[in-house]
């Protein structure tokens, strides 16, 4: 593990974004695929986009560079994407060629002008409402693993055959075409990592070394194209696929797959007979989980984002559970090597086996602090009432961050519209303001609300708000829906396509809609805030009367300088999470309101938005755009993270917490939703307690739950003495990292974290 | 029924087996020098002052009929608790959470419905709940009623006890209590009446009566340096363990000086101010010396 330790580092090094505009090596290599293409698109001006795209895809199949690297057996590297590029579009990468070229006809059109006005982290914006960077999410997406491991890439090929037909239609066609020019991209790329690795072995020396080329010379001329006949070669085959099919295509693959559910027959074949041993399986776990952390040099990133997941646990297609002798491997090598990624997206339910949640939770108060704990019980049901069969709905799979999709049958668009809740409402109660140098656009902001005014009641108060949010929401859905239906021209991905569900019969690239599902998600910022400012108005303003809207606004605006008093009776009031009637019903309704309003919009695709409730880091980096907010929330300061309670109060139980969440119906949010809880290390906790947590949790619906275990006075010890805590690993939000690394503000940040046990 | 409770604690995890949800009642006939619940000594209500903090609102000064919260001539707020009745109005008022009232009545049908809530989480933990205190021994009639609620609706029990206290009331609550977390506080009786305020003969007694009749019992056994930190009393402790039939633990708890802060709340002198936390290594010393005279499994408590 050294060795191969030392080589990926010397290979990824150079080509880190900070440093690769001075790779020349790689910069040429990108620039002639760039040449090449242009002069393919000058020369043949009216080829179909999925054509054009299956032209690069054979470019980057001829002029990439295999690379092996000695000390280890799995083929993957193509040397055509930055070190920290897991697949999402990078300009530095040769696939981002279409999306270069054509992405600015999206980007240069008034529309897009408003939606950039509308953002955050955009200076000149008055508004900053939301986070939309693109009209389509070009991450979170799943490769049909259980597909393709099934039949093969050559299974692929065949069921596009059957589907030529001369009564095809132009698209179908071209689709097909495409389709299949991608596959045989891929095919081609298999046969020249065979090829190197068989070249390599005539001078290979050291026997580990030459192991390891003659399995890829071996493999590699039969998977993709095959299914995998080895532990050694599935694994090897997901790898690839996940690999070369990114690099191909300029989408963020983001889910390596369901390890322990697509692999558990061939871990047991192998070792029935005589082929592999335990040992031999831990360490090829371990080499084909170590590259992320490398390329994303997780011991000096100070956001070591890689969108790189695996799923591990739950159930398979006939609904038994998922946990076998794989599942508790995997974990344990992950966990010996002090690994963060790929990050481990853990299924459970109240069928989860008891070593299972026994191994989760020993793992976590151990500091290895990595996982997303994801409920099956709220998942499935809520799958299930988006449409999805139940055969469909256990092979969910969770990539990014959480964000759910079925593997193989959609691609959920799960986190590319971020909308911040708390900005809406604020901007609901108040008008916006412009501060110096900040653009004015009227054409857009004409689509802000009116302020709210008082009311006879509560009612009609609760109304006008969710009318406005709703407004909000529709108008970024209404922006993204009508500039996304060019997406298919821009960056369609017909090798991904091929696999999924329907997109072969239906002769669509998935960005035109052929897959079987095409839902596209809205992540909702600050739920908790906003169900707070909604309680305390309920209560001060309308039931009890000792505060008009007026006094209120005066408050805010004076970001509650002068109001000392009054704010500190507003914080002392109930909040969301402490299991009060008030705040419970507020949630709940606010949540299927807001859920069910969602459902209703369509997207470009001819799918429906989802509503989710995470947030990744936006109750932070959003938070700065929201002035006071009524919960007694000053200007700029956090937001509610996902469905987590907000920190200005916190409740005083973690049960509570727990409790809070039965009552809002998550199943009705197939967007997922987080939440996120410290708790103490160092043996506070014992294992079996945290599992009886974990399971009480499954048991009153909670959607998915990370768990960041820390000792305050370690982390600050930690920022004092970084040399003596290189591997103290936190949870940050759907990512995890080497505390240490951290800029000092997101260090005090989680420092600050309300700890839920004491 | 009504009870004086003082703190509604739950997800506790230290007192008993599982996820518990501890309800700590008010009132203790012992003056124990390192309490670290002095709040819950008195069994009326009293007024706790956490001077930080107060965002000076003065809504204090105005809610307190006996005018006890006033401005100081040094331009500070200042309590004069000879002048407070202990209504909790003040404590209403203030927002800042600065003043509040520790203990409030409560029916048994109130207390039992907070302690519901939790019953997932003791259903998949093999928690429940568990009474504390002050002495919950001491506030008889509404201990017996709680635990026979309890039990009613099928919950796990658990009881903190000192012991002290006729010997009746335990043999009441012995069927209604699943374990008992039994206090074994000093083995040398003129140190116990010094330290404890109150004889030692009468807990020792009711101990064994109780163990006798079948008790499941942990003897929990606070541990203060320069006070029972003493070899005489760790062998008292192991003896001790050794004559009960029923006896599942030896908890032994280190001392923490959390009690002198809540001590100065609620204007009382901190009897024991000179104390810190014991080192780890220490504690391991002290349990290493119990567990060797005694065949009962020997763990630290908190």
């Amino acid at each position: 593990m050294h060795n191969l330790r030392e080589e990926l580092h010397a290979y990824y090094t150079p080509l880190r974004l900070d440093r690769i505009a001075e790779n020349a090596v790689y910069v040429a290599r990108r620039d002639a695929i760039f040449a090449a293409m242009d002069a393919y698109e000058t020369a043949n001006p009216d080829t179909h986009p999925y054509l054009l795209k299956a032209r690069l895809h054979e470019e980057i199949a001829r002029r990439s560079e295999p690379v092996i690297f000695r000390h280890s057996p799995f083929f993957f590297e193509l040397g055509v994407r930055p070190a920290e590029c897991w697949g999402a579009p990078t300009e530095w990468a040769p696939a981002s060629w279409m999306l270069c070229r054509r992405n600015p006809r999206v980007q240069q059109t008034e529309r897009m002008r408003w939606i950039h006005h509308f953002r955050s982290r955009n200076d000149k914006s008055p508004v900053k409402l939301w986070n939309i960077w693109d009209v389509f999410d070009y991450d979170h997406h799943c490769l049909a693993y259980t597909r393709l491991l099934d039949v093969g890439v050559n299974g692929i090929l065949r069921e596009i055959a059957e589907e030529q037909s001369p009564d095809n239609s132009p698209e179908k066609a071209a689709f097909l075409e495409a389709a299949a020019r991608g596959c045989h991209a891929l095919l081609t790329l298999a046969g020249r990592f065979a090829e190197r690795a068989g070249a390599m072995l005539q001078t290979e020396a050291d026997p580990r070394v030459h192991r390891n080329l003659e399995r890829m010379a071996a493999s590699a001329a039969h998977v993709p194209a095959h299914p995998p006949r080895t532990f050694y070669e599935g694994l090897a085959m997901l790898w690839f696929l996940r690999e070369a099919t990114a690099s191909l295509e300029d989408i963020g693959i983001s889910v390596l797959g369901h390890v322990d559910r697509l692999l558990i027959g061939l871990y047991r074949a192998d070792l029935a007979a005589g082929r592999l041993d335990e040992s031999e399986a831990r360490d090829l776990l371990a080499r084909w989980m170590l590259p992320t952390d490398i390329k994303f040099h997780v011991d000096d990133n100070p956001w070591p984002e890689t969108s790189t997941c695996m799923e591990l646990g739950g159930c398979d297609a006939d609904g038994a559970p998922v946990y076998n002798e794989l599942t508790r491997m995997i974990l344990d090598v992950h966990r010996e090597h002090g690994m963060i990624n790929p990050k481990p997206n853990c299924r459970i339910s109240a069928a989860s086996a008891e070593d299972y949640l026994r191994q989760i939770a020993a793992t976590t108060l151990g500091g290895h602090n990595n996982f997303a704990l994801i409920n099956d019980d709220v998942l499935i049901p809520a799958f299930l009432r988006a449409g999805k069969t139940l055969a469909e709905a256990r092979l969910y799979v969770n990539g990014g961050c959480q964000e759910p999709m079925v593997e193989g049958v959609e691609h959920s668009a799960g986190a590319f519209y971020y909308f911040n809740l708390a900005r809406a409402f604020d901007l609901s109660l108040r008008p916006v303001e412009h501060a110096a140098g900040q653009e004015i656009i009227p054409e857009a902001e004409q689509h802000l609300p009116e302020p709210l005014t008082a009311k006879a009641d509560f009612e009609t108060f609760y109304q006008d708000a969710l009318t406005r949010i709703q407004a909000l929401i529709r108008l970024g859905a209404d922006w993204v829906r009508e500039l996304g239906q060019r997406t298919w021209e821009i960056q369609p991905c017909p090798l991904f396509s091929a696999s999924l569900a329907d997109c072969l019969s239906s002769g669509k690239d998935y960005t035109a809609g052929g897959a079987r599902y095409n839902p596209s998600g809205i992540c909702l910022v600050g739920f908790a805030t906003v169900i707070d400012s909604l309680a305390v108005i309920r209560r001060a303003v309308f039931d009890e009367k000792w505060l008009s809207l007026d006094e209120l606004n005066q408050a805010l605006a004076a970001n509650w300088k002068g109001y000392e008093a009054l704010r500190a009776r507003i914080v002392a009031l109930p909040k969301f999470g402490h299991d009060e009637p008030v705040t419970n019903a507020l949630a709940r309704r606010l949540a299927a309101d807001l859920g069910g309003f969602v459902r209703l919009l369509e997207n470009e695709r001819g799918g429906n938005f989802q509503a989710s409730l995470f947030v990744y880091y936006f109750f932070r980096w959003s938070g700065v755009d929201v002035r006071a907010t009524p919960d007694g929330r000053g200007c700029g300061e956090l937001l509610s993270q996902g469905v987590a309670p907000a920190r200005l109060h916190p409740p005083e139980h973690l049960t509570d917490v727990f409790r809070t969440l039965t009552h809002i119906d998550f199943a009705d949010l197939p967007g997922n939703s987080v939440v996120d809880i410290q708790l103490p290390a160092g043996g506070v906790l014992q294992p079996a307690e945290l599992v009886a947590l974990i399971r009480a949790f499954v048991c009153l619906n909670g959607p998915t739950l990370q768990l960041n275990c820390v000792s305050p006075a370690v982390l600050r010890e930690a920022q004092g003495s970084p040399e003596r805590h290189r591997d103290l690993i936190v949870r940050i939000s759907g990512l995890s990292a080497r505390f240490v690394a951290l800029t000092k503000d997101v260090q005090d940040e989680i420092i600050s974290r309300t700890m839920m046990v004491t | 029924m009504n009870g004086i409770v003082f703190d509604i604690q739950k997800f506790s995890i230290h007192d008993g087996p599982g996820i518990r949800t501890t309800v700590f009642l008010k009132g203790c006939p012992l003056r124990c020098l390192w309490c670290h619940n002095p709040e819950s000594q008195e069994r009326a209500a009293e007024i706790s002052l956490i001077p930080s903090k107060c965002i000076g609102c003065g809504h204090c000064f105005h809610a307190c009929p006996q005018g006890g919260h006033v401005m100081g001539e040094d331009g500070n707020r200042a309590f004069h608790r000879e002048r407070c009745q202990r209504c909790g109005v003040c404590a209403e008022k203030c927002y800042a959470k600065a003043l509040e009232l520790i203990g409030r009545e409560m029916t048994v049908e109130e207390v039992i419905a907070e302690v519901e809530k939790d019953k997932p989480f003791y259903e998949t933990s093999g928690g429940g709940m568990t009474v504390s205190g002050g002495e919950p021994l001491f506030q008889f009639e509404f201990t017996l009623a709680l635990l026979q609620e309890a039990k009613r609706r099928g919950l796990h029990t658990c009881i903190e006890t000192s012991g002290f206290a006729p010997f009746e009331r335990l043999e009441q609550i012995r069927p209604l209590v699943d374990l008992f977390l039994y206090d074994y506080k000093e083995t040398d009786p003129a140190r116990h009446q010094e330290y404890t305020g109150a004889p030692r003969e009468v807990i020792v007694d009711n101990l064994i009566r109780l163990d006798q009749l079948g008790a499941k019992t942990i003897l929990r056994c606070p541990i203060i340096p320069g006070l029972n930190a003493r070899a005489d009393h760790f062998a008292g402790i192991a003896a001790m363990a050794n004559r009960l039939h029923n006896i599942l633990e030896v908890n032994l708890m280190p001392y923490h000086p959390l009690g002198q802060s809540k001590s100065e709340r609620i204007g009382k002198p901190a009897p024991m101010d000179d104390v810190t936390f014991p080192e780890a290594a220490t504690v391991a010393a002290w349990e290493a010396t119990v567990a060797a005279a005694t065949r009962v499994p020997v763990k630290k408590g908190s």
